[in-house]
């Protein structure tokens, strides 16, 4: 697929297709950098310790049934319980394919959440970050 | 994004304007030979399309136009006036108009927000000829279809 400007990417929420409250989406597949370095090598040396991969999305703010707040306020953590729910983000609403991966998860969380947040005149947006808690994967099929 | 439906819109949401001073007429559209005092939704201004994925959302600021007669005499001042504030006869409060059912800002539910943003204040326009008083409100729309 040639270059693109990002208009239709495709984002699962547990399973509810939020994405034309979608304004931004970044998938994060981040290993923590672990220090190993050694005497004599003059240089740090490093080597990937633990997956650290998260979804950063920016919601246009919608209360309908079945939208932004509806979707998310369910799933946020608490003390007594730590939801976790798939997601999967796409770069184009096209069939998943090897031009058009699929970078999913099963168990990202939520753990902050913002229902409400702009200032006045602005667009009403939140930005959530939902942390995984296995790896997300590239999928072609 | 309909804008033809957004017109409509806002011209019916302008009829509360009606209930204070001077009557005016309301026109969905700019028209030839506009007889004072009257309101027309002149004209989308600008236009951003896809605020969200998938195309889930436009942004359109549309521009409304009151004429309100000679700009020396103290009564289209006055009508002016009260169109510019928030009071009876206000622009913003008849186009802000929050739907019964809903309570949002929607033009009657024609679209999913709307927020008159600013006025121009007095401004002089000349109209078949003559110097006619008036002001333009920007009014900004959001829609999702």
């Amino acid at each position: 697929m040639p270059k693109f400007v990002i208009l239709d990417a495709s984002v699962l929420i547990n399973g509810v297709d939020l994405s034309a409250r979608v304004a931004q989406v970044e998938v994060q597949m981040n290993s923590d950098d672990v220090d190993v370095s050694t005497m004599g090598a003059g240089v740090h040396q490093h080597l990937a310790g633990l997956r650290a991969d998260a979804y950063i999305v920016t919601f246009l703010s919608d209360f309908d049934a079945a939208m932004v707040d509806a979707t998310l306020a369910p799933l946020q953590a608490s003390a007594s319980s730590t939801p976790e729910f798939p997601i999967k983000v796409r770069a184009h609403q096209t069939a998943v394919s090897s031009i058009n991966p699929s970078f999913e998860c099963l168990k990202a969380i939520l753990l902050t959440y913002s229902p409400i947040a702009g200032a006045i005149g602005a667009r009403s947006e939140t930005q959530v970050t939902f942390p995984s808690n296995d790896m997300i994967t590239r999928h072609t099929t | 994004m309909d804008i033809g439906v957004i017109r409509e819109g806002l011209a019916e949401m302008l009829k509360a304007v009606q209930d204070g001073l001077g009557k005016p007429q309301i026109f969905p559209y700019a028209m030839d030979g506009p007889i004072v005092p009257c309101i027309r939704v002149l004209r989308p201004d600008l236009i951003g399309y896809d605020v969200a994925m998938q195309g889930g959302g436009d942004t359109i600021d549309m521009i409304v136009q009151v004429l309100v007669g000679n700009l020396s005499e103290i009564d289209s001042q006055q009508l002016l006036d009260s169109y510019l504030g928030r009071g009876a006869g206000s622009v913003k409060t008849a186009i802000e108009q929050q739907d019964p059912a809903s309570g949002a800002r929607s033009l009657g539910g024609r679209v999913d927000d709307v927020w008159v943003r600013e006025s121009t204040g007095y401004r002089v326009y000349t109209v078949g000829g003559a110097e006619v008083l008036g002001a333009e409100w920007t009014v900004q729309v959001e829609t999702t279809d």
